[in-house]
């Protein structure tokens, strides 16, 4: 018995210990846990966030693992009622997060912090905003874009003007179709304008869809549009340009030979064009510094067809910080978010980024971030990199393409939306299984299924009525 | 007869000792066996409150969701093809290796080799050899004039893709086998060579009887195994192209952790674990009929 007693209260005793300690701990200081990317650059501007909040304990806790892993984490931590006070998020999945409750609403801080929306790029600010009860959920950290970058050398060698990027339909098909290379065997040696996500593009399918005049859901996305018809042409020239290139299954193929970095395939000759990201020009700058390119924005295919005038489009994705639901210092997190995606946060972070390639002996070259007043100053940092002309004009208009960006609609089926137009109902056109309508139709009856059920269960929660 | 318990006093020192383990048997492993029966009758997504749906979820599985029944086909696929060819060949083997011949260990190290290979690591590697147009499989297919198939880029193929790649991890299965056949006692060959048994009659009637229990074993295994394949899909096609390679729980798990729809989630979890009850019980009733156990 007496062995049993000794155990017990040796066990209670540690309990209390830890209990005691743990209350002790966290009363003491207003510490702010922040889940977010870690990395040299990312401790250094939140170490420049300690410096000037002295009365803050800031607990940061790095977000390791992919997309998905990074996401049942949090959201284990919220519905666990265990949240940190902020935390980083895809912003094109901020209306999932809030949909299903897990978010702090910040619209009541905007005034107190003397924040204001035109601080920010208005697309980044408006894709922090849930349409369906239209408040603001996150603030917008970073952004990107997408445009039309090609090898003027192969331009050159087929007999192409280098300088000059065609803007029809018909005249990138053609082009697609000259730059195309196989070998004997029938192998895909060279794509000619990789358009499709995961064969060499990025983000175009979004893209297009846009210049083409079609919309994938109802302005406070209560309907899903995906099989509008201007979105079923563009998937059909989708697959008109896969095929092109010798088809999907050897498209993908082709991809397999691909390698990264320096062996990226659009540095190496295997892309002729692709639509692309503008972190391809940080990529060009370490890898490929002297690759002879050029670059040009996506153009409306609607406008142009109609008035001649060639207006750009592009496509914008990027993160955000939010507060969860049931975070324990919500002020001190709404300070941190506001100085991390304003003019000192990002200040801090590009001066770490610069000083951390310096110190890996890499250039360098801006994110966008959405906070406006900050790229200019990125600019600014640019013109004194030791990078090529090309790539410094190629930056600027990456930059000013901000004016004419769209991003995802928003709504929690944000990223089954995703899937299908960048997967799922995609490949069943690209692979011949079905016509783009079929395709895209199947799609959105699916689509609005799964967002009638968080319609339901949203309206029945809030009292509130959409449709 | 020997007396282990002693007093009472000791049996509760021992339940304190073995608490730490009947708790994390209970908080991880059968807590969550229970809330995921229950959550199946429920919508769940997590950070919301759980709401009673009754049988919803089962019928939406088996009546308005397509790509349900194209994984379970798909899975059901690699069990019916991959298991029994995965058992025929590593069986070969075993017996190839089982020769007592030169280099005997040297060869069963080799065989042995990939099926320690992590899945991650082996998925990247045969991402490389069926490479269509650079990988080793198709090399070797064009020394002797055929053009291989687009393998994990082609619908058709890309689950015999995975079948072949599974063949290259026989090796577990393997060292069971040669441990069977250790076992076969050397007088029942000695006998059957008196009664004029020729090497296959030997194999049909003596091997494959003793070694029944041992591949008995290997097929449940297999079987269970391969309807939880989800690894390979999720490294080298995230299921595709087209669904080819969606596996039932890598469906399950696009549906929890990607969509949150737990409760739907977890109504697939209890189908599984259906499906494997009446496969293996099917299999525990029809063993008497091929299975001998020496003891009996």
């Amino acid at each position: 018995m007496e062995r049993y007693l000794k155990v017990l209260v040796v066990s209670i005793l540690f309990i209390f210990f830890v209990v005691t300690f743990t209350i002790l701990s966290s009363a003491s200081k207003r510490t702010l846990e922040v889940w977010a990317p870690g990395g040299k650059v990312w401790e250094d501007t939140y170490q420049e966030f300690q410096k000037t909040h002295p009365d803050i304990e800031l607990k940061f806790v790095p977000l390791t693992g992919g997309f998905d892993e990074r996401k049942q984490k949090l959201l284990s931590a919220v519905a666990g009622g265990v949240p940190p006070d902020v935390m980083w998020v895809d912003r094109f999945e901020v209306s999932q997060w809030a949909a299903f409750d897990t978010l702090t609403p910040l619209n009541r801080y905007i005034p107190k912090y003397k924040v204001s929306p035109s601080q920010y790029i208005r697309q980044t600010w408006d894709e922090a905003i849930f349409p369906w009860d239209n408040q603001l959920y996150a603030l917008p950290w970073q952004t990107d874009d997408r445009l039309i970058f090609w090898n003027k050398d192969i331009f050159k060698e087929a007999g192409l003007n280098p300088d000059k990027f065609p803007v029809t339909w018909e005249e990138q098909l053609e082009l697609n179709k000259k730059l195309t290379k196989f070998d004997d065997k029938g192998n895909v040696t060279r794509i000619g304008f990789a358009v499709v996500e995961g064969l060499g593009a990025n983000g175009g399918e979004w893209v297009l869809g846009w210049a083409n005049g079609g919309e994938y859901m109802t302005a406070r996305s209560t309907k899903v549009t995906l099989n509008h018809p201007k979105l079923v042409e563009t998937l059909d020239w989708l697959v008109k340009m896969t095929d092109a290139s010798g088809g999907v299954e050897k498209a993908a193929a082709f991809k397999g030979t691909w390698g990264i970095e320096v062996q990226a395939p659009f540095f190496v000759g295997k892309i002729a064009a692709m639509i692309n990201g503008n972190w391809t020009f940080e990529s060009i700058a370490r890898y490929a510094p002297n690759l002879n390119f050029g670059v040009a924005p996506i153009y409306r295919r609607d406008i142009y067809k109609k008035e001649k005038k060639l207006v750009p489009i592009t496509f914008s994705g990027g993160h955000a910080f939010a507060i969860p639901k049931g975070a324990r210092n919500p002020d001190d997190a709404f300070e941190f978010i506001r100085w991390i995606t304003g003019i000192n946060g990002t200040r801090a972070y590009r001066n770490a980024s610069i000083a951390f390639s310096k110190s890996m002996d890499r250039p360098w070259a801006p994110i966008i971030f959405a906070y406006q007043a900050a790229n200019k100053e990125s600019l600014e940092a640019l013109a004194e990199q030791p990078v090529t002309q090309a790539i410094k004009d190629g930056v600027k208009l990456s930059f000013d393409l901000m004016a004419y960006t769209r991003f995802r609609d928003r709504s929690p089926a944000a990223l089954l939306m995703q899937r299908e137009f960048l997967g799922h109902a995609r490949d069943e056109a690209l692979y011949h299984k079905k016509t783009p309508k079929q395709a895209l139709d199947d799609a959105t009856k699916a689509i609005q299924a799964e967002l009638d059920r968080l319609l339901d269960e949203w309206e029945k929660r809030t009292g509130k009525k959409l449709r | 007869m020997v007396k282990f318990i002693k007093n009472k006093e000791e049996i509760i020192t021992a339940y304190i000792c073995v608490l730490p383990w009947i708790l994390g048997l209970g908080i991880f492993i059968i807590g969550p066996i229970i809330a995921s029966f229950i959550f199946s009758f429920m919508d769940y997504s997590v950070v919301l409150a759980p709401r009673f749906v009754g049988l919803d979820n089962y019928k939406k599985m088996l009546v308005s969701d397509p790509l349900f029944w194209k994984s379970l086909y798909n899975t059901l696929y690699m069990t019916v093809i991959g298991v029994p060819l995965n058992i025929i060949l590593s069986l070969s083997v075993a017996l190839l290796l089982n020769q007592r011949l030169k280099g005997e260990a040297f060869f069963r190290t080799i065989f042995y080799l990939p099926s320690i290979v992590p899945q991650v690591a082996m998925s990247l590697l045969w991402m490389w050899i069926l490479n269509p147009q650079v990988g080793l499989i198709n090399y070797l297919l064009s020394l002797i004039g055929i053009e291989g198939p687009m393998w994990l880029a082609s619908e058709k193929w890309a689950k015999p893709a995975f079948i072949i790649m599974g063949l290259w991890g026989i090796g577990g299965n393997m060292v069971i086998f040669l441990a069977g056949l250790q076992n076969v006692p050397q007088h029942l060959y000695d006998a059957a060579t008196v009664d004029g048994a020729n090497t296959w009659q030997k194999f049909r009637y003596v091997t494959l009887p003793m070694l029944s229990p041992t591949i008995f074993f290997v097929l449940i295994m297999g079987i269970i195994g391969t309807l939880q394949i989800f690894t390979q899909a999720y490294i080298m096609t995230a299921g595709g192209p087209m669904d080819a390679t969606l596996f039932y729980v890598y469906h399950l798990f696009n549906k929890a952790f990607r969509d949150f729809h737990m409760g739907y989630a977890s109504a697939m979890a209890w189908f599984l674990f259906i499906i494997i009850f009446i496969a293996t019980t099917i299999n525990l009733k029809l063993a008497p009929r091929w299975v001998y156990y020496e003891s009996e």
